[in-house]
């Protein structure tokens, strides 16, 4: 019964390769969306999870997490000398790891930040940053840069870096002052590390003092540049992890200066609200298109039913029970649907294949492609279920047609 | 009719049959008995019911009242699933036209009651070869078999049928008027073999038609009209 589904539909691909079509883009829509939702945030969880509060002047704290973790924007103001010693000498506070930013050099981002940071930062559950070449910077003149910088720009130990001031591209102000020098570079880690170039706070603010004045330059970037707020934002490991609320209120009421501490974990979780509207309305929209490819599916096969009643007839004729006459209709949706959900599955492999290097480049965020995920494999379960379920109607349109139709069909 | 009488063919008793929503039963036959190997020419007006009739014989459909049995049994005594392994055990059937299914080649239509039916297979020592062999004795080549049945003239479908529906010796065989699509010629000639080999493997047949001149090649003719008249 099985091949004879298969060469019926093989009979009539012309007008099934489309609905099979329609599905397999729904599915392949579907799964994709499901694939970087779920690795996006494992991801994005495990460059945080060694974090316990990220604190940085007063902001929005979905700002502060993107702008110290992802690398996504700046922090909108930056804290004084005072505020960082008040933050890191608290005795519930293990380690803090201060870090300025806002210019960058073709494309990377320049961080100022301090040793501790290659001693203390995690990321992917635990798992600390080591070198693939050189050492760390040892001075004010070295830069200690990500593997992804090293590899796109062919940097080497000993090449020198121009430090451009804001964010972006070509026609950006140089800093005048002399270039740093690489003296280490990082192994891969998949997170947004490896797009960065550290250089000591020191470094950061000599470049800043040789620079001199701020006009002409966007203004954005530059409100965290006034000498005494020289400290975009410092993330923060504590000794004891049970300590983190009252902490988080305790920097809040700093009063010397409006500050903000981040619990990375909760806030992540409100990005994710954040983006959830924009991932709901997708699922959706891919969830309709399943539906118009079950929907094409069962009217193509109604359609046919009354052309294939002498079909039915003979087959009757030699020995096919109803049962197997309609289970044969039944069985060519159940075979569409998983034809589609094949296709689908293979074209979302590929298209993730394809946008791995895209994301990890864009966003040093490392896309597993291969595989299938328990929540896919639900997923393609479910369609499959569904096209069982539309299939039903045509399968039982013939049943009934069978039956009244005995077994000579009047023309 | 006696219990000691050899076993019919197909045999009807009482039969009332009348199609959903009709006022009166289309059918009402008190007894057919066909014969084991009987050639039987079924006749009648059109719309008086033959096709009907051949399928309540095929056991496709269910008298309303009397039974109807094929070598004995009778149909309505038997599960859905039974009657139809039955039917492709027992009964070979010929439709007027369409009688292949259109995306299977001309050896996968003739080779089909096979599937349903492991009696039929089991009578069959080499399946293909004998299938193949009945089809060259009724001039269907080799060099059509791989081809989709879609593609026959009518009268290769006609034949490709019939080989169909005597393919692993099934005790009766069911013809709806297969000649009326074909010319004068070409029914002549199909008849002829149909007939033949029906002799050959000892099936009784059922053969409807609107054309009287064949009915001289038939052992006996029924008028359906004759069989309703006796009911009443
Ligand atoms: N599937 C069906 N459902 C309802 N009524 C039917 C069905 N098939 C046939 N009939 C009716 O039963 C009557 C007899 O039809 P049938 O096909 O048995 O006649 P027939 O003798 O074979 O005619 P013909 O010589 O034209 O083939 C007709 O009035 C027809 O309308
Ligand atoms: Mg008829």
């Amino acid at each position: 019964m099985i091949s004879l589904a298969l060469k019926s539909l093989w009979f009539r691909r012309g007008s099934m390769a489309l609905t099979v079509l329609s599905i397999a883009i729904s599915v392949a829509l579907l799964l994709g969306i499901e694939r970087v939702r779920t690795q996006a945030k494992e991801n994005f969880a495990g460059m945080v999870s060694g974090t316990d509060l990220i604190v940085a002047a007063r902001g929005n704290s979905v700002q502060i997490l993107l702008a110290s973790i992802m690398h996504i924007g700046y922090p909108a103001s930056g804290l004084s000398e005072g505020a960082v010693q008040h933050v890191c000498s608290n005795r519930n506070v293990a380690w803090c790891i201060p870090m300025v930013m806002g210019d960058s050099h073709r494309g990377y981002r320049v961080i100022g930040t301090d040793l501790i940071m290659f001693d203390k930062f995690r990321y992917a559950r635990n798992r600390g940053l080591s070198f693939r070449e050189g050492v760390v910077f040892d001075g004010t003149r070295k830069a200690v840069i990500g593997a992804q910088v090293a590899d796109g720009l062919g940097y080497k130990l000993g090449s020198k870096i121009l430090v451009a001031h804001g964010a972006g591209g070509e026609s950006l102000i140089e800093h005048s002052a002399a270039p740093f020098e690489v003296s280490g570079i990082l192994a891969p880690t998949g997170t947004p590390v490896d797009r960065a170039i550290y250089v000591s706070m020191e470094g950061y603010e000599a470049m800043h003092e040789g620079f001199g004045g701020h006009e002409n330059i966007d203004p954005l970037a530059d409100a965290d540049h006034a000498e005494e707020k020289s400290v975009s934002a410092i993330l923060v490991g504590l000794k004891s992890r049970a300590a983190v609320l009252g902490l988080q209120r305790s920097f809040g009421e700093y009063r010397a200066e409006p500050l903000t501490a981040v619990m990375p974990g909760d806030t992540l979780l409100e990005l994710w609200q954040l983006t959830g509207i924009a991932e709901t309305a997708l699922v959706w929209i891919s969830g309709v298109v399943v539906v118009i490819g079950l929907v094409g599916i069962t009217t193509n096969l109604l359609a046919s039913v009354n052309e294939r009643r002498r079909e039915m007839a003979v087959l009757r004729a030699v020995g096919a029970g109803l049962p197997q006459v309609a289970g044969l209709i039944l069985g060519e949706a159940l075979l569409l649907t998983a034809m589609g959900v094949a296709l689908g599955l293979a074209l979302s492999q590929v298209a993730l294949f394809c946008l791995a290097p895209v994301l990890q480049a864009r966003y040093g965020f490392e896309l597993a492609a291969g595989g299938i995920l328990p929540g896919e494999w639900a997923r393609m379960s479910w369609i499959l279920l569904a096209g069982g379920l539309v299939g039903a109607i045509p399968a039982y349109r013939t049943y009934k047609r069978s039956l009244s139709d005995g077994i000579s069909i009047r023309v | 009719m006696g219990t000691d009488a050899p076993i019919a063919a197909v045999e009807l008793s009482d039969v009332r049959f009348g199609w959903r929503g009709a006022s009166s039963p289309l059918l009402a036959i008190s007894s057919i008995h066909i014969e084991r190997g009987e050639k039987v020419f079924l006749a009648g007006p059109s719309g008086s019911g033959k096709s009907t009739l051949l399928g309540l014989m095929s056991g496709v459909l269910l008298p309303q009242a009397g039974s109807v049995r094929v070598l004995g049994h009778a149909w309505e005594s038997m599960s859905a699933s039974q009657r139809d392994r039955y039917r492709a055990d027992h009964l070979g059937v010929i439709f007027q036209m369409f009688n292949l299914v259109p995306y299977l080649s001309v050896l996968e239509n003739v080779l089909l009651p096979l599937k349903f039916s492991k009696l039929r297979l089991g009578r069959l020592a080499r399946p293909e070869r004998e299938a193949r062999e009945l089809l060259e004795r009724l001039g269907i080549g080799a060099e059509m078999l791989g081809r989709p049945a879609g593609e026959l003239s009518v009268g290769e479908q006609q034949r490709t049928a019939a080989v169909r529906a005597l393919l692993g010796q099934p005790e009766v065989v069911i013809a709806d008027e297969p000649t009326s699509a074909l010319d004068a010629d070409n029914r002549d000639a199909f008849l002829e073999l149909l007939l033949a080999e029906v002799g050959r493997s000892g099936a009784a047949l059922v053969f409807v038609s609107h054309d009287r001149s064949l009915a001289s090649r038939f052992d006996r003719v029924v008028q359906l009209a004759d069989l309703r008249a006796e009911a009443q």
